[in-house]
């Protein structure tokens, strides 16, 4: 029986240097001002809540109420960084799953998106950059093979890293189905790097009655993030899952602020709410000023 | 190195299980056989003994490793009846399934002793040593003959091993029976195995051998029997350390909490790390120029967060390693150490010394880029990533000696083997 649930988080945010909105697509991002980028997600009675304005939400830094923007994201393409594990235990059905399911999100993706495959073992390959040009990735997907060791850690820095080499709105879905075995890079460090990216992080982990306890890294990681761990006993609907994790990130919204009357250091504690509903909405906890 | 990284796949740790009762009678059908073992067999193993040529698969080796488990054990049971070579409890009194072995009386132990042609204390321990070269050899280049897939605990030792992949148990077996054999063997080495070259020299080849297959419960079990006699080793404390550090990994860790027959208990990671830290202190206090055994000290002093202490262990070690892999363990450990300790700076160029020795290798460069993002350098970072990105996707092309690092310790363990084996074969030529 699938046994999956969801480990909601609704808000990112994060500090970047060159973004102040978002741009049409393939237009860059060119101000050199900090502005603070939330990633929302509000739900109600657990279905995804459209429609909100910039003025329906109120978010405080380090509790100093903040003016914020409201970005389009009908105007914010994605840059969809697919980081799946490769190591040995993939091997088989699971590996024909995950490619079925890497090309699905590819398939789904709008023209102004951009994808990147990032697999790992105990080695970090790239797949594919981000592009636009899907069929890159494709082919890359259709080249995996599973082998080795797990290095998760070190795939998801490569991952987070990766994605700030562009300023689009980056969704980085994270696929594996064991516990990290070769990673160089410890997981607080790279716990560390992910509260000052602008990436929202999803996490699939694939558990069995046979991989023993579970790490949290993957919970940890998305939380940090403002995205979702979703916990599956079967890769035979990876496809769907994929999907989901696609489908709500569309339907997130993006906040933006300058920050104000807050010091530029250090850990920046972050509360979002959305005026007058009773709605749900969740956020990372915080971020990291560089 | 591709052996290297092959045996780092695979972890081996053992469990001392009681078994159930089910598991019980299985045991007791399969390989013990229940009747007294014929003479002819006793004889074939001297014969074996005496003629296998050490470091060849000969057809001595494959006709004892073919032996069941409970055969070889009836054989040890047999063998200390007649030889008398017990020293100690531990291969003494009544054996592990309860039967009284009676000694055969002394007309037919003396028949048996000139038959096995050894019947002075010297002739015995040639023997004793003969016979643990063949028994080793039957381990070390035979491992499918002996390795196979058991859920029942080795008879001399009452363990059974659980073999994981990619941080989980994939399966069980037998521990490494034929050292078990070979080291009861040594135990009856006169006048003391412990002030014996040969046994110190065969348990530092044995545990390395064992680490290198990444066997953590055979070394194990080896080491603590080591300690009883070589308590002033710097090589087999060495050992132990870096068996503590091994079991304090996370890989390791996660490996023996995922096993389904048995739960394992285990020190907390601090706790095993400490036990490592006064290993390897030990191992560098009896010899001061143990530079590998620093090496692996100031990581695990890292681990444990004396930062400070870690960067002076590893500095003094990096300046007296030659080798390129631990030049570069150096490296690396030491940039970690400096990132911490407020000195990124120092801490790239560490990293960039790593990278020089192994190019394609791709720790440094998560290290360098990860110290840059922390800076603010986004460029940096980028930068180091793609170097990163652009290497080979072929795992041949692909080089880092941090997925080995823990058995790169004993790398050099096959010519350790080799080398026990000249000596011992010069030693016990007939």
């Amino acid at each position: 029986m699938r046994s999956a649930h969801w480990h909601a988080v609704f808000v990112a945010a994060s500090t970047v240097v060159a973004a102040v909105s978002a741009a049409p697509a393939g237009q860059r991002f060119t101000a050199r001002v900090d502005v603070v980028r939330v990633d929302v997600l509000v739900t109600e009675r657990g279905a995804p809540v459209r429609g909100l304005q910039a003025g329906d939400f109120e978010v405080r830094d380090n509790d100093v109420l903040q003016q914020i923007d409201l970005v389009d994201p009908d105007a914010a393409s994605v840059n969809a960084i697919l980081a799946l594990d490769l190591s040995q235990s993939v091997v088989g059905e699971q590996l024909v799953h995950l490619r079925r399911a890497g090309h699905a999100l590819v398939d789904a993706l709008k023209p102004t998106d951009q994808a990147a495959l990032i697999g790992f073992s105990h080695l970090i390959v790239l797949g594919s950059t981000l592009t636009r040009d899907l069929d890159r990735v494709h082919d890359a997907l259709n080249r995996t093979t599973a082998i080795g060791m797990t290095s998760v850690a070190d795939a998801c820095f490569t991952s987070l890293i990766l994605s700030e080499s562009d300023p689009g709105r980056a969704l980085v879905l994270v696929f594996s189905d064991g516990v990290d075995t070769a990673s160089w890079l410890s997981t607080d460090a790279v716990l560390d790097i992910a509260k000052r990216s602008d990436a929202v992080v999803y996490g699939i982990s694939a558990t069995s009655a046979a991989s023993g306890p579970k790490s949290t890294f993957l919970q940890d990681l998305s939380s940090a993030t403002g995205g979702s761990l979703l916990e599956i006993s079967s890769t035979r609907d990876l496809s769907r899952d994929f999907l989901s994790v696609l489908e709500e990130f569309r339907q997130r919204y993006l906040l933006s602020y300058t920050p104000r009357g807050v010091s530029r250091e250090g850990y920046h504690r972050l509360s979002v709410k959305v005026k007058g509903r009773d709605v749900k909405v969740k956020a990372r906890p915080g971020y990291l000023a560089r | 190195m591709r052996l290297a990284l092959r045996s780092a796949l695979v972890t081996a740790v053992a469990a001392t299980v009681c078994l159930s009762p089910a598991l019980e009678a299985q045991r007791r059908l399969g390989p013990f056989p229940t009747g007294p073992l014929a003479p002819e067999r006793i004889m074939e193993w001297a014969r074996a003994a005496w003629s296998h040529e050490p470091g060849v698969p000969d057809a001595h080796c494959v006709a004892v490793a073919q032996w069941l488990p409970g055969e070889l054990y009836q054989l040890f049971a047999e063998l200390r009846a007649l030889s008398g070579f017990q020293r100690n409890s531990l291969v003494s009194g009544q054996s592990r399934d309860g039967r009284n072995y009676p000694g055969p009386r002394n007309q037919t132990r003396i028949a048996f002793l000139v038959g096995l042609k050894a019947h002075t204390p010297d002739e015995v321990n040639r023997l004793l040593k003969r016979a643990a070269v063949l028994h080793t050899d039957i381990n070390v280049l035979m491992p499918s003959f002996v390795v196979g897939i058991s859920n029942v605990p080795s008879p001399f030792s009452g363990r059974l091993t659980f073999v994981a992949q990619d941080g989980r148990q994939v399966a069980s077996s037998y521990p490494a029976l034929h050292l078990e054999f070979a080291s009861w063997l040594l135990d009856g080495v006169k006048p003391n195995p412990a002030e014996d070259p040969h046994v110190r020299r065969w348990y530092g080849a044995a545990a390395a051998w064992l680490q290198e297959q990444h066997r953590l419960g055979d070394t194990d079990w080896l080491l603590s029997r080591a300690e009883r006699m070589f308590s002033d080793d710097a090589l087999l404390h060495f050992y132990r350390g870096t068996l503590d550090e091994a079991f304090a990994s996370s890989r390791v860790r996660h490996a023996m909490q995922s096993t389904t027959i048995v739960s394992f208990y285990t020190s907390s990671e601090d706790a095993l790390l400490e036990r490592a830290t006064a290993r390897l202190r030990q191992a560098v206090s009896i010899d001061p120029d143990f530079a590998e055994a620093r090496l692996h000290l100031g990581r695990v002093l890292g681990q444990l967060g004396k930062h400070a202490e870690a960067v002076e262990e590893i500095s003094r070690a990096a300046s007296d390693l030659t080798d390129p892999v631990l030049q570069y363990y150096a490296a690396l450990f030491l940039g970690h150490e400096q990132a911490l300790t407020g000195e990124p700076d120092a801490a790239r160029l560490s990293f960039a010394r790593a990278h020089e020795l192994y190019p394609a290798a791709q720790s440094p460069l998560l290290a360098m880029s990860a110290v840059s993002r922390r800076l603010g350098d986004s460029a940096g970072a980028q930068a180091a990533l793609k170097q990163l990105l652009d290497l080979s996707p072929e795992p041949d092309a692909r080089t880092d000696p941090w997925w080995w690092y823990q058995t790169a310790h004993v790398r050099d363990a096959g010519a350790r083997v080799h080398a026990w084996r000249t000596v011992t074969n010069t030693e016990t030529a007939r």
